[in-house]
């Protein structure tokens, strides 16, 4: 289990052409679709913690390794996602530009990016059809959209609001409890 | 590229740790954030870089797979002090935010209990979605030049979507479609100029 965790990590790590952003949806697919590790709503807990604290979003992962299998799983999943991505680093540092600029290398990230930006819808997609109980979600993931899009708005502020008013509609509508 | 450091200058690592861990604890808001602090603690401050070192840190890991940030910092961290310097700068970097990550994953099984956390939640995806779309807007302006690209991107859509098929393996598929279609030409046209 913590074998098959690091492992699917490393390999996301390296299908991620185009930065933390890339390895979201191939993350979503993997450990919810693909494995069912964790629910939906675990996958945006996670994503929404990721992109609110400092530091790169794929910090994620540590959420979700603790998730799948508690400290161990938070530490074989952080190594995983970060170790490759590191080494590959350093090494172009090493090695400088000889084999940084290697059209092949090049051509299969112009190639990978935008499926990687198809992925992406799928994961909204998927994350939608998951837990939008009604219309007022599907408007509220509009009004993010638009918000993110067209202001400079923290998303910290966008998340918090989407927070506040899921839980006034499950007071009011639902009639949840606190 | 005239500016840039010489590799593994041979910083002290102890002191290359406590800086990228400070950066890495104020770096909110990703990328631009932490190209900011490093800039400022790095080039400014200690004038340990310059900022032809920032530039090609970026430039080339851009290249690579992975979390572009910890990226910069490894190449820049190897830059100061080695295999040694990168490895203690990168987890360093990464320290803060992974203690914020692990704290909130152990205190979310006792919030989500409480009943009405799960409509907050579903609230909190609704916006996730907005701004996953949003992203999914920024990186197609950015990767999807013209219809070849647009066609792999919508496919890619298809086959995640509707076929089921394994990320990993749309991915690959697409990077040697990209290969493929934009390598070829290039090969035949060197071919060519050899033969002439």
């Amino acid at each position: 289990m913590i074998l098959d965790l690091f492992t699917r990590c490393v390999l996301i790590s390296l299908l991620a052409f185009g930065g933390g952003g890339a390895a979201l949806p191939l993350i979503e697919r993997i450990a919810v679709a693909e494995t069912g590790w964790v629910s939906p709503q675990d996958f945006a807990t996670a994503v929404a913690f990721g992109s609110i604290t400092p530091g790169p979003v794929l910090i994620t992962m540590t959420f979700l390794g603790y998730r799948v299998a508690g400290l161990v799983g938070a530490f074989a999943a952080t190594c995983g996602i970060f170790l490759m991505p590191w080494a590959l680093a350093a090494a172009a540092a090493h090695l400088l530009r000889r084999w940084m600029q290697h059209p092949l290398l090049h051509h299969f990230g112009r190639g990978a990016a935008p499926a990687v930006v198809g992925l992406l819808v799928v994961t909204a997609l998927h994350l939608g059809r998951s837990t939008f109980a009604s219309g007022i979600h599907i408007g509220m993931a509009g009004v993010a959209l638009g918000l993110a899009l067209w202001t400079k708005l923290h998303p910290l502020v966008l998340l918090l609001g989407g927070a506040v008013i899921g839980a006034l509609y499950g007071l009011v509508m639902e009639g949840k409890t606190l | 590229m005239v500016q840039t450091s010489s590799p593994a200058s041979g910083r002290p690592v102890l002191a290359l740790g406590y800086i990228f861990l400070r950066i890495g604890a104020a770096a909110f808001g990703g990328l631009g954030a932490s190209l900011a602090l490093i800039e400022r603690e790095l080039v400014t401050k200690r004038q340990w870089l310059t900022v032809a070192d920032v530039t090609a840190a970026l430039t080339y890991t851009k290249l690579l797979p992975g979390s572009t940030g910890p990226q910069v910092v490894a190449y820049l961290g190897y830059t100061l002090g080695g295999w040694c310097g990168s490895a203690v700068a990168t987890a360093a970097f990464l320290f803060p935010a992974a203690l914020i990550m692990l704290v909130l994953a152990a205190a979310y099984v006792s919030v989500t209990s409480v009943p009405v956390m799960q409509p907050a939640l579903n609230g909190l995806t609704a916006a996730i979605v907005g701004i996953l779309l949003a992203t999914t807007y920024r990186m197609g302006k950015a990767n999807i030049p013209d219809r070849l690209t647009l066609g792999i991107a919508l496919a890619s859509v298809v086959a995640g979507a509707v076929l089921g098929i394994s990320a990993a393996v749309i991915v690959v598929l697409a990077g040697l479609v990209g290969v493929g279609l934009y390598a070829v030409p290039l090969w035949k046209q060197a071919a060519e100029e050899d033969t002439r």
